[in-house]
């Protein structure tokens, strides 16, 4: 039974964001944020609003525009015993300061021979559909999930997205938290009381018997809808979120797997080079004799997010991409 | 060199017409007609300046304020194209057209694509042209560790070069006296081997005089310049985004207003009366209206039109 505080109630996913920065500043004496338009603005897409007023300029940081700066400082700071949240407003930033990411956040630990903890937590927005062309709709996890040394987990849910902060922000490792842009207004269950969801561990978020869909970030939710559909030609379809993609929890997909038979990983960054590659990698080296068919892929176009909305839809894969792919796959009729 | 009497006259048409075509683009965004305007009211006196000051061979790297105000004043893009393109009717100022004055596209990074505005006068210079670039760029990409790489190279090799920080007090919601400690962004220069010149954005000759004086020292190989174009932003940084000024503050910074300084200014010189300003007036809000008109009827007339097929999108990947 959850205690009277932890009722959940209804929370939007923005709002989850930003009860779960509170929480950790609140629990983390050493936490100071630092970010572009965190401030008074509350940043660019709210998620920031009153923790300055709440916590004052010292412990947030209304910063310059200066993304290296940022990451930087984080790196520095951490090693010295603060525990940084550092905002970078969207994933396609990450150029700005991937240096500072991929060759000091990710390494500093490893080549200071482990006397380096580097408690970074990187709160970054991502996906399409939104109509912010090429350089403001990327998902990029697959470049940092490719990077050893770092944690990168991806809320799809109001609950997830403040528990996997608040996991990030525990966790002594850098861990960067992917959020998705189109999903700032969805309604969820979240718990009012302080709690992490553990990095690590994916959530099956519709258990079925016959096949597997493996997917993360707005892509759970597209993948439920099919899955509904697909339920109509008689496929009982399991959805996992797998919510942390570094590390990866094998062991639910697999042990899905064996169970269904068939599986699809699913996601919205380009299907080219995407993560999904490496789970039906680790798939047919573990559970080979237990599939029925190749392991289904749905990603994007290998082609930047177009601009006009009317091209995007087209590009951006969904519900009816994932049906269509395991139609064909399945070699189901109509 | 000084500008004529017509092209005085061109300069004020310019001037009034793209400010009437951006406040009916703004207004348009906040009426839910249009959506996600970066509005440049405020900002034209900057773009047309320069658009004046600069060749047509002249590469120019605008700014997502300025550039429709600098595209209208080079020449080929009229305050009709301007309009349309906001309804997707027309090919937006970003694009370059055949012939037309050299200019590049914002990209969606502030401050990134400094260096590449680097890479282009050096290829000019490299290929035996006496062209000049001019990049745009605002106070807060000022603050990218890119510009800071750029303007070093460029003042390392002299390369024929002007970068135009649109100061406008603020990046979003941060105010630029809390995003440097320095006094101005033109004391930079000092540190790049270049002058630096702080000139009123708001006053389209002298910001044609400063730029006509930077591009001459480029062209002359005496290498590149950084001048710093202050101004005031009258509108929110986007459409959607709440200015966290007050309504005070959001009206003082409407006082500094670039055409009607420059309409004193031809007014006192008699090169303009009321009647005449009056008539290039009646003849701009015409042209908007029309173009209004058009795009708005398209626009209800069909649902959002794809520009191209998603394979066409998809093929322009690569070469
Ligand atoms: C590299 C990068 N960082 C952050 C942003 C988000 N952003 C878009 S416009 C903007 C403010 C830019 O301020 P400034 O350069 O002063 O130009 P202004 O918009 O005020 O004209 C910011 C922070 C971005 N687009 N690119």
């Amino acid at each position: 039974m959850a205690d009277q505080n932890n009722k959940p109630r209804q929370l939007t996913y923005v709002m989850a964001i930003n009860e779960a920065i509170r929480t950790v500043m609140q629990e983390q004496p050493n936490a100071f944020a630092a970010g572009e338009d965190i401030g008074g603005a509350g940043g660019v897409y709210g998620y920031y609003n009153g923790i300055q007023e709440q916590f004052g300029t010292d412990r947030v940081y209304d910063t310059p525009i200066s993304e290296k700066g940022i990451v930087g400082l984080g790196v520095g700071a951490a090693a010295t015993g603060c525990r940084p949240i550092l905002d970078l407003m969207f994933i396609d930033f990450m150029g700005e300061c991937m240096d500072e990411v991929a060759n000091q956040l990710a390494k500093m630990r490893y080549m200071f021979g482990g006397s380096a903890t580097l408690p970074v937590t990187l709160l970054t927005m991502a996906g399409a559909g939104a109509s912010l062309a090429a350089q403001h709709s990327q998902s990029l996890e697959a470049w940092l999930c490719h990077l050893p040394g770092l944690k990168v987990v991806m809320a799809a849910t109001p609950a997830d997205a403040k528990g996997l902060i608040i996991a990030a922000a525990r966790d002594d490792n850098p861990v960067i938290v992917i959020m998705m842009k189109t999903l700032l207004a969805l309604n969820g269950e979240v718990p009012e009381d302080s709690y992490a969801t553990p990095i690590g561990k994916a959530n099956i978020v519709r258990p079925g018997e016959n096949y597997t869909i493996v997917t993360w970030g707005r892509m759970v939710h597209e993948a439920i809808t099919a899955a509904e559909q697909l339920a109509r030609s008689g496929l009982d379809a399991e959805v996992i979120d797998a919510r942390s993609l570094q590390p990866f929890d094998t062991e639910t997909v697999i042990a899905s797997v064996r169970k269904t038979h068939r599986a699809m990983v699913a996601h919205e960054a380009v299907r080219y080079g995407g993560l999904g590659g490496e789970v039906a990698a680790q798939i047919q080296e573990l559970a080979f004799d237990d599939l029925d068919a190749p392991v289904a892929r749905v990603g994007a176009p290998f082609a930047p997010v177009p601009f006009s909305p009317v091209l995007e839809s087209a590009y951006v894969p969904n519900a009816e991409t994932i049906v269509a792919e395991v139609r064909s796959q399945l070699r189901i009729e109509g | 060199m000084a500008l004529n009497e017509e092209q005085l006259i061109a300069m004020y048409r310019a001037l009034a017409g793209s400010r009437s075509a951006e406040h009916e683009i703004t207004e348009l965004n906040k009426q839910g007609v249009l959506s996600g305007h970066h509005s440049g009211l405020g900002h034209e006196a900057i773009g047309v300046g320069v658009g004046f000051a600069v060749r047509p061979d002249d590469c120019v790297q605008m700014s997502h304020r300025s550039g429709m105000m600098l595209a209208h004043a080079r020449g080929g893009y009229s305050l009709s194209d301007a309009v349309l393109s906001q309804f997707g009717q027309a090919p937006s100022h970003y694009a370059q057209t055949e012939g037309g004055p050299r200019t590049c596209s914002i990209v969606g990074l502030v401050g990134t694509w400094v260096p590449m505005s680097v890479g282009i006068a050096m290829a000019d210079r490299f290929r035996g042209k006496d062209t000049v670039t001019v990049t745009f760029f605002g106070d807060g990409a000022a603050n990218e560790g890119a510009v800071h790489e750029a303007m070093n190279l460029a003042g390392t090799r002299r390369l024929p070069i002007v970068f135009v920080i649109e100061n406008n007090g603020f990046a979003v919601s941060m105010p630029t006296s809390e995003a440097t400690a320095a006094e101005d962004f033109a004391s930079r220069a000092a540190g790049y081997g270049m002058p630096g010149v702080t000139v009123d954005g708001h006053d389209a000759l002298a910001v044609y005089e400063v730029a006509t004086q930077a591009l001459a020292r480029a062209r002359a190989g005496r290498g590149p310049t950084l001048v710093e174009a202050v101004i005031t932003r009258w509108e929110p940084h986007a459409q959607g985004i709440a200015d966290l000024r007050s309504a005070e503050e959001m009206a003082e910074a409407r006082i500094r207003d670039g055409a009607q300084i420059l309409r004193a200014a031809l007014i006192e010189r008699g090169l303009l009366d009321e009647a005449a300003a009056a008539a290039i007036q009646a003849q701009i809000d015409e042209e908007i209206r029309a173009a209004c008109e058009q795009g708005q009827s398209t626009k209800h007339a069909s649902a959002e039109p794809a520009p191209m097929t998603p394979e066409a999108a998809a093929a322009l990947t690569y070469a």
